[in-house]
Order: structure tokens, then sequence, then C-alpha cells
């Protein structure tokens, strides 16, 4: 049962993936692109000042990447589903369970080919730079993080996607109103109880989800192909 | 326009801080009412409205604190303090803490500073002293007022923090003399924390100077004169290459290209590196500087340590040393010894780039699995 909805998470989404692939290879050589060099200048000993401070810049962009791809692969898996009212599904001999499983299960294999494509690009990457003896590449932490990051934004989606549009839509209110009531009830209460006044639970929800052991820390970790 | 003169030193600090030439074409319209407002001056305008009514109320804020302190100051059951003196420290504390005080400045200073006790150091400084001097933050329900609590330290702590204090006197007073070390360029706060080690050894790694490397490359030579010791007559030239040199003046644009064109174009377009040379005398010194502020700071903490309990007894007796013979005097070692020992401290704080990463794979797997199980239990198959 596995290989068909492996096959048809692949029809629902090679258009978008097949591209993000491309985009997952060749992120990693667009950190390292004109690298060693200084304008005006033959090949330098800049390497180490020049790779650092061009490196930066690209940065933002893996998570950034992962995150669409986490999101492609998240609301494809049910797209199908959804447009044709689950008679599919219901067809099946299978539980919920299973299905739902089986179809994760799909999407988490497919969410290895771009970072596979991000390894053999990092790869390329940083052989296609002499890197100084300070410095070196990650392109297997990075390529892991990658697929890391896929995979719980595939996850978030997909369990989103899983139920009703009411109960997205329930989830993403409550977090909205969250974000908005927190701040002005932390607020109002912080006169009345030392408690809010020295801790404003919006801020205390953020960092935890942005760090370990909360979910996001994937995202907000260091992402760097080329380091010290 | 009276919007724009209204007493405010807020909204008028909004105004001149705008640098859109549009605001100041508009401006002026707005006094002889012929010309609409325009949008831009309108959202100005509010924005001015609104930071009008922030003002008053951090105005009334601000009475609002003033009349607290006075309320405070003519409280008539103020603790009363007491002054102690342990030499040449001036110790202010409660008059049931002075016995207390006394006992454990002067055993700090006996442990950590003997030999400066009397020294010129303290003369202007005041050491306030509370048992159970650790302070945190509270507000007190129903008051604006900010407010502290003391909690319990242990007299370890007592003595830690006070030696702490000491330090920093110290390192000020140095600092503030005319010695050599004060015109090294050091942090103000001889106690480098160990979380600058891996942030020298990233700067190091990145640094374009052949000596950064050759320190890297664990020559303690190369990391003392990197450091700015015993410095020749042409650090520059000891620092980098002449094709370093290159790169550096075309970094430096901004500082050499009005100096002297001419000298610029022969130096990044010929290549010749007397023309560079000479343009590097118009850079100033910070932006060819190798070793950070942290870096050197790191070496003088080392050259503390090293010299054991008399250290700062030795550095204060000759405040106008150079700082390599500065550091060699306060540490008892030799240059290489304190090389090497620096050398050895950063190059073992090679940051580890991907630490903690297990974590984040454990922790993002529970996660996956968390929503793939909330997936199971979604309601789309539910009937009714």
């Amino acid at each position: 049962m596995y290989q068909p909805m492996l096959h048809l998470h692949w029809k629902q989404v090679r258009l978008a993936l097949i591209p993000l692939m491309v985009a997952s290879f060749g992120l990693p050589l667009l950190v390292v692109q004109g690298m060693g060099t200084v304008p005006g200048l033959e090949r330098s000993t800049l390497e180490a000042y020049l790779i650092m401070s061009q490196s930066q810049f690209w940065l933002p962009f893996f998570p950034a990447l992962a995150g669409v791809i986490g999101v492609t692969l998240g609301l494809s898996a049910w797209n199908w589903d959804h447009q044709l009212n689950h008679v599919y599904a219901l067809s099946l001999p299978l539980r919920r369970t299973e299905y739902t499983m089986l179809k994760m299960g799909a999407g988490a294999l497919l969410a290895v080919l771009p970072a596979v494509a991000l390894w053999v690009g990092g790869h390329v990457a940083a052989a296609s730079v002499t890197l100084p003896a300070e410095l070196h590449a990650y392109p297997n932490e990075l390529a892991f993080r990658f697929f890391l990051a896929i995979l719980l934004s595939y996850a978030l989606l997909f369990t989103m996607a899983a139920g009703t549009v009411k109960t997205t839509l329930r989830i993403c209110g409550v977090l909205v109103a969250f974000i908005v009531l927190g701040n002005i009830a932390t607020g109002v209460l912080g006169e009345y109880y030392t408690f809010f006044a020295r801790t404003n639970v919006v801020e205390v929800a953020v960092t935890w989800l942005m760090n370990a052991p909360g979910p996001f820390e994937v995202f907000t970790g260091n992402w760097t192909l080329i380091d010290v | 326009m009276s919007r724009l003169c209204a007493p405010l030193s807020l909204g008028v600090a909004l105004l001149c801080l705008v640098p859109t030439p549009r605001l100041a074409q508009t401006a002026p319209v707005s006094n002889t009412d012929t010309a609409p407002v325009s949008d831009i001056q309108q959202e100005l305008l509010l924005e001015i409205d609104s930071l009008l009514e922030r003002s008053r109320e951090a105005k009334a804020r601000l009475l609002r604190t003033r009349q607290h302190h006075l309320e405070v100051m003519r409280e008539p059951n103020l603790p009363a303090l007491d002054t102690v003196h342990v030499a040449s420290l001036r110790i202010v504390t409660p008059p049931d803490q002075a016995e207390l005080a006394a006992e454990l400045f002067t055993e700090v200073m006996r442990e950590s500073f003997p030999g400066v006790e009397r020294h010129g150091a303290f003369d202007g400084v005041w050491f306030p002293f509370q048992w159970n001097d650790r302070l945190e933050p509270i507000v007190v329900a129903g008051t604006a007022y900010p407010t502290e609590i003391l909690n319990t330290v242990s007299r370890g702590g007592v003595k830690e923090h006070i030696e702490g204090k000491v330090w920093t006197a110290l390192t000020s007073h140095v600092l503030g003399t005319e010695s050599g070390l004060s015109g090294w360029g050091l942090v103000p706060d001889f106690q480098a924390p160990e979380q600058w080690h891996p942030r020298v050894y990233r700067e190091l790694a990145t640094m374009p100077a052949r000596v950064a490397r050759s320190c890297l490359a664990q020559d303690s030579a190369a990391c003392w004169s990197m450091l700015g010791l015993d410095e020749g007559p042409d650090p520059v030239r000891e620092w980098y290459t002449p094709e370093e040199r290159r790169a550096l003046v075309a970094r430096a644009e901004h500082w050499v290209e009005r100096a002297a064109e001419d000298l610029f174009v022969r130096c990044t377009d010929q290549g010749s590196t007397g023309a560079c040379d000479e343009l590097i005398a118009f850079v100033p010194r910070v932006y060819w500087e190798v070793s950070s502020a942290r870096a050197r700071t790191i070496m003088v903490s080392l050259a503390l340590e090293a010299g054991g309990v008399s250290a700062w007894a030795r550095l204060l007796e000759t405040p106008s040393m150079p700082p390599g013979d500065a550091l060699r005097h306060i540490s008892g070692l030799s240059t290489e010894e304190l090389s090497t020992r620096w050398r050895d401290l950063i190059l073992a704080a090679r940051p580890n780039v991907h630490a903690g990463f297990g974590l984040t794979q454990l922790a993002t797997a529970l996660w996956v699995l968390l929503l793939a199980a909330l997936a199971t239990r979604s309601t789309r198959w539910r009937l009714g």
C-alpha cells in the first residue's frame, strides 16, 4: 500500500518539488560563488575573511527553503483527498490511522530528495573552493539539518491539513489571539501580579519554541556550510 | 506648523532625523495654507501627535518618580550607614555589618591582592557592602516603581563579589593612568570571560593577515607579534604580506582614495607595494590592527593569573612599562611562555560549530512523532 501512496504523492508534488530540488542543489553553490579572489587582484590569501563574510548573506535562505519545501509537501499530501472528498481513502481496506501514517511516510521519504540534493550541492560547493586551513566545510551536518527542518515543517502542515478547515482556522485563531491578547493581558496583569510584571508570556512562549527542546530550534540553529 | 514648533524635544528630534528631501520641501508649504497637506506630512503629523501623547505620559511618569524619590529621602526610618576603612579601601555599610565588612574585605585583600591594600588606586573609590547583596528586581503590586529584594548568598559568594569589585577598581585605575597598558587598547575589565575565547579564535581564523594564520599554525612568536607586543617600527609589513596590504588598501578605499588618488591607482591597479605602504599610513590603526581588544585583554588576564597573588602589586608598581614588559613583569614568565599559553588557550577554544545538534535531532524527531500522532486523530472522517 505504501508504494501507491508514494506514487500518488510524487505525482501531486513533482512539478513543485523538482524546482525546489534544483534550488536545494544550487544554494550551496551560491554560497561559495566568487570566493577566494578579490576584484582586481589575483587569488589571494584573503579567503577566510571573504568566505566568512560572503557566506553570511546566504544563510537565511537555507531554513527558508527547507520551510517552503516542507509546506509544499505537507499541503500536497492531502490535496488529492480533499479534491475527491476522501472517497478513495474510504474505499481502501485501511483504518484511518494506517492510512495517515502511510501518507505521512510517503511525504517523509520525498523530503529526502531535496536533502540529498543539498548534500550533493554542499559537497560540490566545498570541493569547488580551496578552503584555508582555518576553515572547514560542513555539508553533512547542513544537509541533515536541512532534512530535519523540512520534516518538521512538513509534519506541521501535514497535521494541519489532515484536519478540517474549521479545525485549522481554530488553531490559527488561537495562535493569533494568544500573541495579541497575551501581550495585552501581560501588560494589564503586570499591574497587579509580580509574575506578569517580570514575565511576558508571549515572549517566553516564543523563546521556548525557538530554542531546544522547542520544535523550531532546528530553524534557528547554525546553518553555516563553511565555518571555523 | 504650530504643532511642529511645540515645546517637545521628541517631536522635534523626529523631524530633524527624517532625511527625506520631500519633507524638507513640503514643510514650509504647510505654513502658508495655500497647498494641500501631502500624505507624508499627514502621516508625520499623526506620528507627532502620538509622540506628544507619549511625551506627556513620560513627563508624568518622571514627575511621579521624582516625588517618590523625595518621599524616600524624607523617610525618617532610613537605615544609617557607616564607613569602614580597610587599609586604603573605604567601605560603606550598615553599622551592624561594619565588623563583617572589614573582616571580609581584609580576607579578600590578603588572599587575592596582597601588597596593594594601601595603593592610591582606591583613593576615589567607595565600596558599598551589605550581606546578602544579591539584588533581584521585583514589582510591588499597585505601584509603578520597580524595586529590589535581597537574596541569600554564601560567604564565598560575597567574597567573590568583593574580589570582582576590587578587580574592577584596579582595572579602572590602570586604564585611567598614563600606563603602558592603558594605551594598549583593552576592554575596561581585565576579567576576560571564557566566552571570549572562541570569539577570539574566530577572529583569528578569519583575519586576513599572515601573522594571524601563523599564530593559528602554532607559531607563538607570531601570536605575540600579532597582539602588538614588542612591536617593531613597521608592524604592517610584519603582519601582512604585500598582497594582503594591497587588499587592505582596497578595503580602506574610503580613507585613502581622497588622500592620494594617484597612489591609490598605483597600489590597486598597478600593484605597487610601495604605494600601498604609503597609503596605509593614512588608514587609522584600528583598521589594520590584527588583534582585538578582547584578544589583548585575555592576555592581560592570563598574565595576572600566571603572576599569582602578587601580580597586581607588580603591575601597580610599574605603571609606565610598555605592554610587553608589563606582561612579563606581572606574570613572571618569559615571552615564549606567555605567548604559548595564550595561543594554547585560544586554540583549545575552537568553537564547536554544530554543538548541541544531537539535542536538536532528538527534539525534532519527538515533535514530528507528536504531530504525526495528532494527524491520525484528525476529524476528517468522523461522521456527524
